[in-house]
């Protein structure tokens, strides 16, 4: 970093805005919090007597990185959200932006119309191409469920798959098609393991008629899997501006291991994914962080995010993650009461879903999947209730490193780690607000199951923090090896990103060669083995 | 405009539709639909006008004649093997590429056969595998349970291993699995849907003491939970085969 920056020093007028005005790393609540932590691990490492989470170098590292991660997000979203309360927010020092719009805008990377439809274009090819090729049988989901990944002993040759339409798909399709049937009027209401998720069942079942169950779930995932790519990509564009942040970023979405893995698989997953996304592009766009607006200007904000937060818990539960990302990151710079209020709206609106299926579909909401997040909670007081060697012992057998590296493969921590030094502060410290909202949810369900499936909403902070970082690099390369004209510092720059992003599809597509590997960590997370 | 084509997208999602599928689908063009008109309507008319209009479009065809809801087949069903007149069997085709490849680099062979309820006795079930070759009969018992058993009444893998030299160049294997005659209660053999391309339909049968019948299930594409397994010499399942 410190040898960037010296060759980077001679041509600061060459570099774009955002990178000239590097600041001190990260608020102080991001470095307190970071501070709790590496003193919290320390005392859990050394104080609770040894056992074997402890007894080898890589499984004490593991348990230290599981540790500082946890309560990192613990203690920063505890500091953020606490600051809706003076006292807390005094404690961090008064936020001299509280006033200014947020995010920075700027202009674009691309300055051509036609380049801009150029590149959305090639978004919509790769995502598609990624799709097709990730498809039926290849699908990861279902490949990673075979005997031969290793992972499950239970499963038949097929894996836990189902045949929609004849094709084969994963297993859960099943149990989707009652509530397909109900939208389409060919089944009444039958209560099944996915009540919650509705919303995602009832876009399927507008697809239902003319392309099939098979098809019209893969049609939603795609949906949402270019709605992800464009709308990082927009978020790239407005928070890091004049910068390829926000394209390579939507290149990462574009062959990102949490959409590959889903692919076709019958599954919300990609539709909250990208509800997520266009919730915090409706959060920027309405300016909901914003004190500076008209009453009615406010209003529309609060309406607009709680509308979009709701929707997105009709698909899945992409509400907690937005809920938890709106309090953190507003919480040190909003008033309390619109937070309140968006809350209120977005679980106005996922209660209202549960009371009209309730009383008058006689859904139950329960069983299965519906009460796996209530089933996580009695673990963690049981668990805590034991101790705090009981507690520590959560940390090794559900490591929490190897839940977070299962989602993002090392490469893209990596680059993101290097983002956050790259970004302007307030765009890091969005980033770091939305990296803390989404991973508190997949850490807290962890002792019920470690997915790094939930913490694949973490990809708009990770894949941007990671872009940044990319850009910054490709400069430097730039400005080192090409020195003639802009134009060849353009093509050099743009050489080097495109090596490392084809670098990071290829581990993405290392399935189509057969080998599951990351399909299997993004499965069920990647244990104790680094 | 968009207003009305929200109203008239409510109109057609309600319209003649049984009231639960009216109550759902009023439910989410509501919440979803029109919230979705109302959203786009910040970023212009033009693009609000284009997003009713999808809306609407969807909400037709949600309508039209097409693809009806149907049910795939079951990927877990059971059969009860009363006597030991009653035999299960599945042939395996081993002439594929897949196979010959992996049984090159296996270390080890098993067969794994999934049965319901409880196998506490030693020769709960009689397994024949018979290629040209050679024949192996076996007895499966509780000792033979793989994997995982969630409860001891439900199905799973019980796994026996078999010799590599039967499968040394032969093209086919034949496995049957019929009841003990000592077995109380009756054996309750697992079923499951036949996905893989290229397996014969009719791969499995049942022979229920007077004539060969397929196996229940769906009338195609089923077949018995009874599967090669070759693994390498770390005990990692290297092919799952049917």
């Amino acid at each position: 970093m410190i040898a960037l920056r010296v060759d980077l020093t001679p041509r600061l007028d060459q570099i774009p805005m955002n990178f000239q005005n590097r600041q001190p790393l990260g608020p102080r609540r991001d470095l307190t919090a970071g501070a709790c932590a590496f003193a919290i691990a320390g005392i859990a490492i050394n104080a609770v007597r040894p056992d074997d989470s402890v007894s080898t170098v890589p499984l004490l590292l593991d348990l230290a990185v599981s540790l500082w991660a946890t309560i990192w997000v613990g203690a920063f979203a505890a500091i953020s959200i606490g600051s809706v309360n003076p006292g807390v927010r005094g404690l961090f020092g008064s936020d001299t932006r509280l006033f200014e719009q947020d995010p920075p805008s700027g202009p674009s990377s691309f300055r051509s119309g036609k380049r801009v439809w150029g590149f959305a274009i090639l978004l919509a090819l790769i995502c598609v191409a990624e799709w097709g090729t990730h498809g039926g049988a290849r699908n990861g989901f279902l490949a990673s469920s075979r005997p031969e990944a290793g992972m499950e002993d239970w499963t038949a040759a097929d894996g836990y798959a189902t045949v929609l339409d004849g094709h084969p798909a994963q297993g859960d399709g099943l149990f989707l098609l009652n509530l397909v049937g109900l939208f389409t009027a060919e089944r009444p209401a039958i209560s099944g393991e996915f009540d919650r998720r509705a919303g995602h069942v009832w876009l399927a079942s507008l697809l239902h008629r003319p392309f099939g169950s098979y098809w019209a779930f893969a049609l939603v995932n795609l949906a949402g899997w270019y709605a992800s790519a464009i709308g990082v990509w927009w978020l790239g564009r407005r928070r890091w501006p004049q910068t390829w942040t926000g394209e390579l970023a939507a290149l990462m979405v574009a062959t990102g291991q949490g959409f590959i893995f889903m692919s076709t698989a019958p599954q919300a997953h990609p539709a909250a994914f990208g509800a997520f996304v266009i919730g915090l592009m409706v959060f920027d766009h309405l300016n909901l962080w914003s004190v500076v607006q008209t009453r009615r200007e406010q209003w529309a904000a609060i309406l607009g995010s709680a509308w979009m937060t709701g929707i997105a818990g009709l698909l899945y539960f992409g509400h907690i993650p937005l809920l938890l990302t709106t309090w953190i990151f507003g919480g040190p710079r909003m008033r309390v009461q619109p937070l309140l209020a968006v809350s209120a709206g977005a679980l106005a609106i996922v209660t209202a879903w549960q009371v009209v299926g309730e009383n008058l579909l006689g859904l139950r909401f329960s069983g299965g999947n519906n009460d796996l997040a209530g089933g996580a909670i009695r673990i963690w007081l049981r668990i805590i209730s034991e101790g705090a060697w009981s507690l520590r012992w959560q940390f090794h057998a559900g490591s929490i490193r190897g839940l977070l590296v299962g989602a993002f493969y090392y490469p893209w921590w990596i680059l993101a780690i290097i983002g956050i030094f790259a970004s302007p502060r307030r765009s890091r410290t969005w980033a770091l607000c939305i990296l803390a909202g989404t991973l508190l949810p997949a850490i807290a369900f962890a002792p019920q199951f470690r997915l790094p499936r939930a913490a694949y909403f973490a990809f708009p902070a990770v894949y941007l923090l990671a872009g940044a970082a990319l850009y910054m690099i490709s400069q430097a390369i730039a400005t080192r090896f090409a020195t003639r004209s802009d134009h060849w510092r353009t093509a050099a720059g743009l050489v080097a990103c495109a090596v490392v992003i084809a670098g990071l599809a290829t581990l993405t597509n290392l399935d189509l060669t057969g080998d599951q590997t990351f399909n299997v960590w993004f499965h069920e997370a990647q244990g104790n083995s680094w | 405009m968009s207003a009305g084509i929200a109203a008239l997208t409510l109109a057609v999602a309600l319209t003649d539709t049984p009231w639960e599928t009216a109550v759902a689908r009023g439910f989410f063009v509501v919440s979803i639909g029109f919230g979705l008109i109302a959203g786009t309507g910040l970023i212009g008319a033009r693009t609000q006008f284009a997003t009713a209009f999808v809306v609407l479009t969807l909400a037709v065809a949600q309508r039209l004649p097409g693809q009806a809801v149907s049910n795939p087949p079951s990927p877990n069903w059971t059969r009860t093997i009363a006597d030991t007149n009653q035999v299960a069997e599945h042939r395996f085709s081993l002439a594929e590429a897949a196979w010959k490849n992996a049984l090159s680099n296996s270390a080890n062979t098993s067969l794994l056969v999934c049965a319901e309820a409880v196998l506490d006795q030693p020769d709960a079930m009689t397994v024949t595998v018979a290629t040209s070759n050679g024949t192996l009969t076996r007895l499966i018992g509780a000792e033979h349970a793989y994997g995982a058993h969630p409860r001891p009444d439900r199905g799973g893998f019980y796994r026996i291993p078999i010799q590599r030299e039967l499968f040394d160049r032969v093209e086919e294997a034949t496995v049957t699995v019929s009841a003990s005659t000592t077995r109380t209660p009756p054996l309750r053999l697992c079923g499951t849907h036949s996905i893989r391309p290229g397996v014969d339909p009719n791969a499995s049968r049942f022979f229920s003491g007077t004539e060969w019948v397929a196996p229940p299930g769906p009338t195609s594409h089923t077949r018995w939970l009874i599967e090669l397994r070759l693994a390498d010499k770390d005990g990692r399942t290297i092919l799952a085969w049917y």
